[in-house]
């Protein structure tokens, strides 16, 4: 009886590494159909603010770290910020959220135009670029939340500017309503569920050995 | 495309710009350059067309709406099934596609989308030959489809391939 719980001991405590082991895991996406396989449930879609405070009924809020905002969306003719080659600030409610998809662009970039880069930082520092391959569309699915988003370009008489942003509870999660595990795990958890595998087949050998 | 400092009436921008050798649009006040249609643009635009036709559309292109005074786009095609209107649209047709150029502003491109919202058209598609996407405007945002109104975009690619081969 002594030796079983010693087992599930070991078996409790390689699991319980793994699962500790998982940092953020996140998946982006440029279009729409991988972004419905990304979440569960459906999406919310927020109605942007047209004047200040910048922020929605749902508790998105928009701020300029080196600049003022005066729009978002697409009302009026002026971009979301006063300054050129500023950075636009999304900050989330309910201390983040799991997936976000954002139309947005860069207020007299082209579509097509290579050059046209803009880039995207999420809270957590991770970091992504539309270098040669713009896409009007992004969005992120993140297993933890995300705090703040920070968009900017490298071209300094650009303006950020966002035209729509959906939410959703991301596949992902591993907490909240709806979340399931990760379905993929990083090389650390891998390692330690290796790890938790060999001493578990280790005991077991012992035990058959001391039973014998 | 700056915050400009005088806003021009419609007459202003005629006598300025309707005979420019590049294509302007008027948008609320402001000269909007259309975008220099490449070869694929040019030959996606004919290809839509005859397929929209195939589909029992009737298709035109770079039809100049005239919906609201103080807008005057001319996207790349339009098409309907009922009675087209001469001598310019004054209400919205079911299609309005815009293809993409290299030189499209992206700002007044998603624009000229929510007003084409806002006027009526029912399927608004904005076509990126380059980066061989479909997106169709939600009301809110662009979202990638697989298909134009009934058209696969696989056929429109294919065809655009044959074409530019």
């Amino acid at each position: 009886m002594q030796q079983k719980t010693r087992w599930i001991a070991i078996c409790l405590a390689a699991g319980l590494c793994a699962g500790v082991a998982g940092a953020t895991t996140i998946d982006t996406g440029t279009d729409n159909a991988s972004w419905l396989t990304a979440i569960s449930g459906t999406q919310t879609d927020t109605t942007l603010p047209t004047s200040s405070p910048w922020t929605t009924t749902d508790g998105f809020s928009f701020t300029a770290p080196n600049s003022t905002v005066r729009q978002t969306g697409l009302t009026g003719s002026n971009s979301g910020l006063t300054t050129n080659g500023a950075k636009l600030e999304i900050t989330m409610p309910n201390g983040g959220e799991t997936a976000i998809l954002l139309n947005l662009g860069l207020f007299a970039g082209y579509y097509v135009d290579r050059s046209n880069t803009v880039n995207i930082e999420l809270s957590d520092g991770e970091q992504f670029s539309s270098a040669g391959n713009f896409n009007p569309i992004f969005w992120f699915s993140s297993s933890g939340p995300i705090t703040s988003i920070t968009i900017s370009s490298d071209i300094p008489n650009e303006q950020p500017f966002i035209a729509s942003l959906s939410y959703a509870t991301s596949i992902l999660a591993t907490s909240g309503t709806g979340g399931t595990t990760s379905p993929i795990p990083e090389p650390a958890t891998f390692l330690l569920v290796a790890a938790g595998g060999l001493i578990f087949l280790g005991a077991r050998r012992r035990w058959f050995r001391h039973q014998a | 495309m700056a915050a400009i400092a005088h806003r021009l009436s419609l007459a202003e921008f005629q006598a300025k710009y309707g005979l420019s050798d590049v294509a302007y649009e008027y948008w609320h006040g402001e000269a909007i350059p259309k975008g220099m249609p490449s070869s694929a643009h040019g030959f996606l635009q004919g290809i839509l067309m005859r397929l929209l036709e195939e589909a029992g559309y009737k298709a035109g292109g770079d039809v100049e709406l005239r919906i609201e005074p103080d807008a005057r786009p001319r996207p790349d095609i339009i098409a309907t099934k009922g009675k087209a209107e001469t001598p310019y649209p004054t209400k919205a047709v079911e299609i309005v596609i815009e293809i993409l150029s290299s030189d499209d502003p992206m700002f007044h491109l998603l624009q000229k989308c929510g007003a084409y919202h806002e006027w009526g058209f029912e399927f608004i598609y904005v076509v990126d030959p380059e980066g061989r996407q479909i997106y169709r405007w939600t009301g809110k945002a662009l979202e990638t489809v697989t298909e134009l109104v009934s058209i696969p975009a696989i056929r429109i690619w294919d065809a655009l391939d044959q074409a530019i081969q």
